[in-house]
């Protein structure tokens, strides 16, 4: 991380970044903004240059964002997963805190008692 | 088209799910976390209650990685109205009238009743204008600009325009906040209207001469807290005066912009912005009456307690920022340096210290407010029994849904902010893990301040 560069800014995207010296990255052709991969250069280069792009990179662009989808979707099935753990944790948490520990209806009861206690 | 409808139910899904996380957090909370004096009657244990605090800002991050449509985002920090408002002729008026208010303010604090309660100096500084007015700030619009009595008297009078050295940066504004916060919690700053004054006129001077000096746009651009912390906290709100006329966004909006916060400096402004509310309410702990006290039996010089603890607690708040935003380096796999990550990202602290303010100052506000009209309305012999409104059970709840509400805010223009910044999608959410870690701790923290028993900050 000793090569480090300011890139200049022509279209607000400009980023001080630090390139380790055994990578070589994919450098944006427009701003010099040196990226990770290939894939997210034809990603940068549709968000941030879209008006200077030729058919072809817009194209990639298009199939690399629409690509993002599958990745998503696991990712946010597992986000789905962890919300779900983190409600019943909190759910059972509670139920035996409130010192009842198998009712199912703890939840209910607790959203009426707290309501009556505000008031 | 199936794609759209997929989005829509899933938008819909995350927004109710957001809204039941609310409403449940919401009212095991307001059980929970009635401020100070209900905390007796807490029936959630405190580990679970501010367990609650931290899930819930954990849940909105998991919602919030939910929007993944950029078009989406973009249109949201995107949409704004414009209207022309002629405005500026009105601006010579309002710095008028708000040089009289500070000359007023000055005068009844040395020659006004001792009572704080009935003094007028004292309510409108400290309920007018440091509770009430500075949350028109971010819930409204930054018009500090057109209210600053400083920047009117030097904008009337020739300037020095001296030359800033550039390399103290957003420093000394950064000192000055800590140290204005110091003077605050340790000295009868809000009990004593002939201290006030005499601190008021001190500020005063200062600012005068280095405004003078540096010329008005140096001196309030860089140095001056008070200017900086209303620019930052006018980022929040949805109202923005420009050269277009009245701009309206969605809240928050304006944080997501680059450019906001320019180098380290400035990150560290946000971080003590955030931190000097966190120390506001820390003194007024039993917890740190305790520990100050074993400090100071331990033989420590009572004075040098608060001042290190503000500026240690400062440290540590800079250190947990600046490794959330290295961890984030490693976690989003980017090219991008540190410090860029951690200039982009402080800003969506904001809502967080704003929140905070509300919570802490609204009840304040309301309940002597009352006060502070009678007493304008007689500065030099209002009523011997100030009327004091006594607010119901219910308004501490509202505290801690304030604060959630702060963070929840920050969450969401964390992920509009990474969106910008990476290319990747994932790569954005991915970015975000350290410093949700650190904002659930720091609700956690902020939290248990705000629903510990009150105690006498000792030693001041």
């Amino acid at each position: 991380m000793t090569d480090s560069n300011l890139t200049d800014s022509p279209d607000e995207t400009g980023y001080e970044t630090s390139v380790p010296p055994e990578e070589s990255p994919a450098e944006c052709p427009y701003c010099g903004r040196p990226l990770e991969s290939e894939r997210l250069l034809v990603l940068h280069e549709g968000l941030d240059h879209w008006e200077r792009l030729d058919d072809d990179r817009r194209e990639a662009f298009q199939e690399a964002y629409v690509g993002e989808g599958d990745d998503l979707r696991t990712f946010r099935l597992k986000m789905l997963a962890l919300l779900v753990v983190v409600y019943f944790a909190f759910l059972f948490v509670y139920s035996y805190v409130m010192e009842d520990p198998f009712s199912s209806t703890n939840a209910a009861l607790l959203l009426v008692g707290c309501w009556r206690g505000v008031r | 088209m199936r794609r759209s409808t997929a989005r829509k139910r899933l938008l819909a899904l995350a927004g109710t799910a957001l809204v039941a996380a609310i409403a449940f957090a919401g009212t095991a909370l307001a059980h929970g976390g009635s401020l100070r004096t209900e905390a007796g009657s807490m029936s959630v244990p405190t580990w679970l209650f501010l367990l609650t605090g931290g899930g819930v800002v954990g849940a909105s991050f998991l919602l919030a990685s939910f929007v993944t449509d950029r078009a989406l985002i973009r249109a949201i920090h995107d949409w704004r109205r414009v209207a022309s408002a002629p405005l500026a002729g009105l601006t010579t008026v309002t710095q008028a009238l708000s040089v009289l208010a500070l000359v007023g303010v000055v005068a009844v604090g040395f020659d006004g009743p001792t009572d704080p309660l009935r003094n007028a100096a004292v309510l409108v500084v400290w309920v007018g204008w440091w509770a009430g007015y500075v949350a028109t700030v971010y819930l409204v619009g930054n018009t500090w600009p057109a209210l600053n009595p400083w920047r009117a008297v030097t904008q009337w009078l020739p300037t020095l325009d001296r030359n800033y050295p550039d390399k103290l940066g957003a420093w000394p504004s950064v000192v000055g906040l800590l140290a204005l916060i110091w003077l605050e919690v340790v000295s009868p700053l809000a009990d004593d209207p002939r201290l006030l004054a005499t601190v008021i006129a001190g500020y005063s001077a200062v600012t005068l001469a280095g405004a003078l000096a540096f010329g008005p746009d140096r001196w309030f651009g860089h140095v001056d807290p008070v200017a900086r912390v209303f620019r930052y906290y006018g980022r929040v709100a949805p109202l923005r005066y420009g050269d277009d006329g009245l701009e309206l966004r969605p809240p928050g909006a304006a944080l997501a912009e680059p450019k906001l916060v320019d180098d380290a400096d400035e990150v560290a402004f946000v971080v003590a912005i955030l931190w000097v509310t966190t120390f506001d309410g820390l003194v007024g702990t039993p917890q740190w009456a305790e520990f100050a006290e074993a400090v100071v039996g331990a033989g420590v010089p009572a004075v040098v307690v608060y001042p290190s603890a503000l500026v240690a607690g400062f440290g540590l708040f800079l250190w947990a920022y600046w490794t959330a935003a290295r961890y984030s380096r490693q976690t989003a796999d980017t090219y991008l340096t540190v410090g860029a990550i951690a200039r982009r990202f402080a800003p969506s602290l904001l809502p967080i210290a704003a929140g905070y303010h509300l919570a802490h100052f609204l009840g304040y506000f309301l309940s002597l407010s009352p006060a502070l009209a009678s007493a304008l309305t007689n500065p030099w012999n209002p009523p011997i029994n100030p009327s004091v409104i006594v607010l119901p059970d219910w308004f501490g709840g509202l505290a801690v849904a304030f604060v959630l509400l702060g963070h929840l805010l920050a969450v969401w223009v964390a992920h509009a902010s990474a969106y910008e910044v990476f290319p990747g999608r994932l790569q954005a959410v991915r970015s975000q893990y350290p410093f949700v870690i650190v904002m659930v701790l720091y609700t956690m923290t902020s939290l248990w301040i705000v629903s510990a028993p009150s105690a006498e900050p000792p030693f001041v």
